[in-house]
């Protein structure tokens, strides 16, 4: 594997990661239906992601299993957590979950972005415009996954520590 | 004389493109003319259309109404609400003392005992846990002044961001989509515009029912000389579809679909105004991009409709010379809200034809005063139209207020409906003051809602005019007056102003919601940074002039409106200005849009997800005045129909009735036009289950499931629609029975539009199954509307009231021409010929 295939695969495990914890925060945060909602648009889009990753990576000499660790919405796990949700979501406690989970995202959104912005960097230098379309079109994705976040956040914290 | 029951609409008086809009002036009165002692300015507040007129008044009694001739709005006319809705006024069951919680009952209690508990709760909690554990859940049928003085004693008074109207059912959608492509919240257009158009489109707009005077207006110019042609897009087959050129019965939930698939159509035939886009939009390379991708024979597929008749729809508005576009429930609470109301507003900017006359878009609003809590910041935005993003706004409202910019909640969007309901849920939220609505009824997840309202640890303050369902779960009720007992201003969808004037006392110790609220906030003694008193007033005309203050220099400006000027003749239209004294017909006549940053309400959003967009690169990109051209990608609902859950569901309104029904149901002409709940579906679906006109079935969704008669109709094949009118609270003394229930919100689902935050009513999967065979019965539906039957035998529903009699029409026979016999064009398609053959012979049987 070159570096670039390696800057390709290092994508895909943060998107990976990003996938995964929105599937579990949509599930612990199930009761809320903001979340519930986007956070199952945010995991379809991270595994789009993956798949367009996977389609580059051969001709940089990397290989990409799109469907590798893939979780589901169906899983025992998936139904612990949904039901845990529905469990606490009457307890002025679930706010402080609900925060600790935006903190997640929210960082691990960064992460991502900083690889699409290193691949982006790549795109140009090699002048893959093919690449490059596509780093843009999903980085912008996260952006909004970004966008979203932070609106989440300036919403909640207050009535999360001061109500 | 017509019977305006069987007649909904009365006798047409169709004109032409170059002639005015006739008067006819309705009037229903229970005693004789003659005997009326007075007749006083007002305006109705049955439905979000805001007619004219006038209340006749005997012995302190309201006995009757008459429409105002002079009006700009109904030019007289009346709907059957507006003709008969006032005798509730008049009922008996009116709440007339306060009442308050003492274990399982409500007991009556005075004033000062009920206000005493409602301030000593909310100084307790205020200590405890801050304002934000106080939430405000109004109304849109309050005036102005009540939403400008509760926003001034919820948010900068308590400064809790929690208060919302249940306008966020019905109204937020179109808010939000004029705010995402002109900057601004403010239709453009004038309801004079329908009288020039050459092409309508009414997207899911069912005029007919939820705005009858405005299709009155409609039917004018389809029957008389210069027909518009028309499009309608309605899974129902509604009057305007069955009088459409061009009918799209789509599947519920496909909106962007279909309107990508119109947008596709204009953009290949190049039905574009380039010079205009150019200079007026930003992001027409984006918006050609995007609806590249959805030709009409895919939107075919997925909608289920041909895709000739998009093609079809297309030309019309493609290719008018003077194209009117209409957007109502049908896409504020369906899948992809805002995404599709903004297509909508995309099609008049592709043509350039906005600002100008028999040019517009409407995106219209569901109640009589939904605009109203727009404009005074009592639901989605700052007051004045301020966008919460922008410093400087939010210093302005300071400087107006006296007080401290820190005192006004700017760190967010202002709280949604659905969130304030969530805060109450997991106990953040401990004090819930609710006027005017019956969320218990109306809100969607019933089994929810109820178990958020009957917690003990939160107190709920319920403000109405009856003990209805929500009342019967708080802990103190006020007994409010009501239209025609109170003077207020109320706006409408074409920006046209009315005065509503007190005409009678409140029955009993009834008090005006301003009355309410004034006297709250003298008792929490909110007080600006002089230290004098926050809401200094105690007259609806001192809070009017406040307000009005508070507009100048923004879109809405209204700062030479006053009650002067809105007595005695027609309503006025905003802005209405030094400059513009009398009014403004329309907004955008130079095509220069509220986007510019210093200006625009919002900095907009993500249509797919909702997300936020920053200052900063709003500014970056300022628009300056130009309008978005927004696209948005389609995406599939959330709950498809499936093998377990086969139909679609569709909830919606009857022309005969209001909300859920408190003051209809003391209308015994509308009442007994609609006095149950049923279900509609179609021909063949019903064949499919054994299912005949009245059988009574279950209708069970994942949520919940009730039970109704079936209606058997000509709507779309796969689709089911309830009405949402009917709880419990005339049945079963409010409780939902044991097992089963009849409210249709019981199936709907918690969820709603990512930008608007509108909930979804309109989409949602459910099974049907039979429960027992009807003896002959027929489903107790209107056979008059789009609920009429496609099999033969139905007795059709007429008025029986014999003083119908009083209803004149006078005017009309002297301007209108008879109506034809056949309205509708006769190259309409065969199901349509299908609907009117059995039509007539549900008439002749």
């Amino acid at each position: 594997m070159n570096k670039i295939g390696l800057a390709l695969s290092q994508t895909r495990t943060a998107e990976a990661s990003l996938a995964s914890t929105w599937l579990r925060v949509g599930e612990r945060e199930s009761v809320d239906h903001e979340w519930l909602y986007n956070a199952r648009h945010f995991h379809t889009q991270c595994l789009e992601h993956i798949e367009d990753l996977a389609k580059f990576a051969p001709k940089y000499g990397s290989d990409i299993d799109e469907k590798e660790d893939r979780d589901f919405y169906d899983g025992l796990m998936g139904k612990t957590r949904h039901k845990i949700s529905e469990m606490i979501g009457r307890r002025p406690e679930s706010g402080l979950l609900l925060l600790n989970d935006q903190r997640l995202v929210y960082t691990l959104c960064y992460a991502v972005s900083f690889h699409w912005t290193v691949l982006g960097q790549v795109a140009q230098a090699m002048r893959d415009r093919d690449l490059l379309t596509m780093v843009d079109h999903n980085h912008k994705d996260i952006l909004t996954q970004v966008k979203w976040v932070k609106a989440e956040i300036k919403v909640s914290s207050p009535q999360v520590l001061c109500a | 004389m017509p019977d305006r029951i069987a007649d909904i609409w009365g006798e047409p008086t169709p004109h032409g493109v170059k002639e005015q809009w006739p008067v006819r002036v309705d009037q229903y009165l229970t005693v004789d003319e003659a005997e009326v002692d007075e007749w006083v300015q007002s305006c109705c507040i049955l439905c979000s259309n805001g007619c004219g007129k006038d209340i006749a008044v005997k012995d302190g009694t309201i006995v009757g109404v008459r429409g105002r001739a002079q009006d700009r709005v109904n030019h007289g006319r009346l709907g059957p609400k507006g003709l008969f809705g006032w005798q509730a006024n008049n009922a008996r069951d009116r709440l007339t003392r306060p009442l308050i919680r003492q274990g399982k009952e409500l007991v009556e209690a005075d004033w000062d005992t009920a206000m005493s508990l409602i301030v000593g709760k909310s100084k307790e909690l205020l200590q405890q846990s801050g304002p934000l554990s106080h939430g405000f859940y109004t109304t849109g049928q309050l005036f102005a002044e009540e939403y400008f003085a509760l926003m001034m004693m919820a948010r900068i008074g308590l400064g809790t961001h929690h208060l919302d109207g249940n306008t966020r059912l019905c109204t937020a959608t179109a808010e939000w989509a004029l705010i995402e492509s002109f900057g601004s919240d403010g239709d453009p257009g004038s309801y004079a515009d329908i009288d020039l158009c050459d092409s309508l489109m009414l997207v899911g707009h069912n005029v007919a029912e939820t705005q009858t005077v405005l299709w009155m207006r409609i039917r004018d110019r389809l029957e008389g000389p210069d027909r518009p042609r028309l499009v309608v897009v309605d899974p129902r087959p509604t009057v305007p579809a069955r009088a459409a050129d061009v009918h799209l019965p789509i599947r519920n939930g496909t909106n962007v679909m279909l309107l990508n698939a119109i947008l596709h159509e204009m953009i290949r035939n190049d039905w574009v105004d380039h010079e205009w886009v150019d200079t007026h939009t930003v992001g027409y390379p984006d918006l050609v991009d995007l609806v590249k991708e959805y030709p009409p024979e895919r939107a075919a597929e997925i909608c289920g409709v041909s895709a000739r008749d998009i093609q079809a729809a297309a030309e019309i508005v493609g290719t008018g010379e003077r194209v009117v576009t209409t957007v109502l429930q049908g896409v504020y609470q369906s899948n992809q809200a805002t995404a599709a109301a903004v297509q909508v507003n995309n099609i008049n900017l592709l043509r350039g034809m906005i600002g100008k006359p028999g040019c517009t878009v409407f995106q219209m609003n569901g109640q009589p005063t939904a605009e109203n809590t727009r404009e005074t910041g009592a639901n989605g935005s700052l007051p004045g139209y301020r966008n919460w993003q922008n410093d400087n706004h939010v210093k302005e409202l300071a400087e107006l207020f006296n007080v401290d910019d820190l005192q006004i909640p700017h760190w967010a969007p202002p709280t949604h409906a659905m969130q304030i309901f969530r805060y109450a849920e997991e106990g953040s939220i401990k004090f819930l003051w609710i006027q005017c609505t019956n969320p218990a009824v109306s809100l969607p997840e019933l089994h929810r809602i109820r178990s958020i309202l009957e917690q003990d640890r939160l107190f709920v303050v319920v403000q109405d005019a009856w003990l209805n369902e929500t009342a019967a779960l708080a802990d103190v009720v006020l007994p409010a007056a009501i239209w025609g007992e109170k003077t207020g201003c109320m706006t409408n969808a074409d920006r046209t102003v009315h005065l509503a004037q007190k005409a009678v006392e409140p029955p009993g110790e009834a008090k005006s919601d301003l009355d309410i609220f004034l006297d709250y906030a003298r008792r929490m003694d909110f007080r600006d940074k002089d230290g004098n008193p926050l809401l200094p007033w105690s007259e609806p005309e001192e809070v009017w002039n406040a307000f009005t203050r508070m507009t100048k220099g923004r879109l809405l400006d209204q700062s030479a409106l006053t009650y002067d000027k809105l007595r005695g003749g027609s309503g006025v239209q905003w802005p209405c200005t030094d400059e513009f004294p009398d009014g403004k017909e329309r907004l955008y006549t130079d095509g220069i849009f509220g986007t510019d940053a210093d200006f625009c309400e919002s900095y907009g959003h993500d249509l797919t997800t909702g997300a936020t967009n920053e200052a900063d690169e709003y500014r970056a990109h300022n628009p300056a005045g130009r309008a978005f051209l927004k696209g948005a990608h389609y995406v599939a609902p959330d709950e498809a129909p499936s093998e377990e859950f086969p139909f679609l569901l569709n909830t919606g309104r009857t022309v005969y009735h209001w909300h859920t029904r408190t003051k209809t149901r003391h209308a015994p002409q509308l009442q007994n036009a609609a006095p149950e709940v049923w279900v509609e579906m179609n021909a063949e679906d019903a064949r499919s289950l054994d299912i005949q006109e009245g059988d009574l079935v279950e209708v069970t969704s994942p949520r919940a499931a009730i039970r109704a008669p079936v209606r058997v109709t000509d709507i779309r094949p796969g689709v089911v629609f309830l009405p949402f009118h009917y709880g419990y609270w005339d049945v079963t003394d409010n409780k939902k029975p044991e097992g089963v229930g009849r409210a249709a919100n019981e199936l709907t689902m918690t969820k709603w539009d990512p930008v608007s935050k509108q909930p979804i009513y309109k989409t949602g999967a459910v099974k049907v199954e039979k429960v027992s065979e009807s003896t002959g019965t027929p489903a107790p539906a209107p056979t008059t509307t789009a609920s009429a039957p496609s099999t033969a035998g139905v007795p059709m529903t007429v008025g029986t009231n014999a003083d119908a009699e009083s209803i004149t029409g006078a005017a009309a026979r002297r301007h209108g021409k008879p109506p034809k016999t056949d309205p509708y064009p006769s190259d309409r398609p065969a199901t349509r010929r299908k609907v009117e053959q059995a039509e007539q012979k549900g008439t002749v049987g």
